[in-house]
Order: C-alpha cells, then structure tokens, then sequence
C-alpha cells in the first residue's frame, strides 16, 4: 500500500516521467494494490530502470522525507 | 481475556488507560478489508484505496481526488494504531515503537 502510494506519488509528480510497470497485489484479504519491481521502468530518459528498495539505503533523521529508488547499468 | 486472542494462544497483556480524543482513534477516512473482518473483533481497516485515488486525481486532472488520497496514507501510518482499531483504544498503540499494520 505505502509502496504503491509513493510509486504513483513520483508518477503524478514527474507527469509521468518516472514508472514502473506494475503487477496484481492483494494484500491481507482482498486489499489490492499494484506491486512494483518484477518489470524495468523508466526514470525520464532512462530506460530499463530496476526499481530497488533495500531497507535501510538511506538513513534520513526525519520521519517525514519518502523516497523511492531505482538502479540501472551495474 | 478475549475469547479469540485466548483461542490464539495470546497471553493477557496490561498497558495504563490513556485518555485521547475520539477523532485520534477514528476509522473515518479507511475502507474495511472485507465484510466478514469488517465487524466485532476483526474490524480491520486500511487507506489502501489511495494509490488509486491518487491515479484517478491525477488522470482526471483533479487535484482535489489527490489531496484526499494524500490525506488518507498519511493519516492511516502516522496516526491509526494498526488495523485492527479496537486494539487502539489507547494511546500507547500510536507511539513510534509499536509499527502499524
């Protein structure tokens, strides 16, 4: 769900510039939400980009700065 | 002790009343998982509805759709205590140690 918000949060933001493609999720019974990550995205004039969200990539001291991230190349 | 934690194994646990103020605690704002876990003990409650509104505003051009679907996930993980509401009847559920659900 938090996933999914800050996915189309970055979508709605960048027009579209940033996505990923997304898969079915249904989370606990019957809460569906799109997953993200199984496809490459796009990261404006990047293309194949991995969404990638190891917990603990960045250690913000506020509760209240989201972020998504993505890799591409190696 | 509550017939179906008990039925789970739960052991009873005590935590001191705390008073807050019904809006705290509301479920306004969340849609329920399914009618069956709606109800009575498992009332279980989510914004998972705000990705989608959030498509739909923006879509739709329609920045009033988005507020609300911003106001819905950020309301649901900094205030609801977890998604069973009845288990937040006190405070203590909202303090950062306990994570939501």
């Amino acid at each position: 769900m938090l996933l999914d918000y800050l996915v189309t949060d970055a979508f709605a933001s960048s027009k579209g510039k940033i996505g990923f493609p997304a898969d079915y999720m249904e989370g606990y019974a019957y809460l569906q939400n799109k997953m993200y990550g199984a496809q490459k995205g796009k990261f404006y004039t990047e293309k194949d980009v991995q969404f990638w969200m190891p917990a603990r990539l960045l250690d913000i001291s506020s509760t209240e700065l989201n972020y998504i991230a993505a890799r591409c190349g190696n | 002790m509550y017939w179906y934690l008990r039925s789970k194994g739960h052991q009873q646990m005590y935590y001191p009343e705390e008073k807050a103020p019904a809006w705290r605690l509301s479920e306004i704002g969340l849609t329920p998982e399914s009618s069956g876990t709606s109800t009575g003990h498992r009332g279980i409650f989510m914004a998972n509805y705000a990705p989608w509104m959030l498509r739909l505003g923006y879509y739709a051009k329609d920045s009033f759709l988005m507020q609300v679907a911003k106001a819905a996930i950020i309301g649901r993980v900094q205030e609801f205590p977890g998604i069973p509401y009845q288990y937040g009847k006190n405070n203590g559920i909202r303090e950062i140690r306990f994570s939501p659900a």
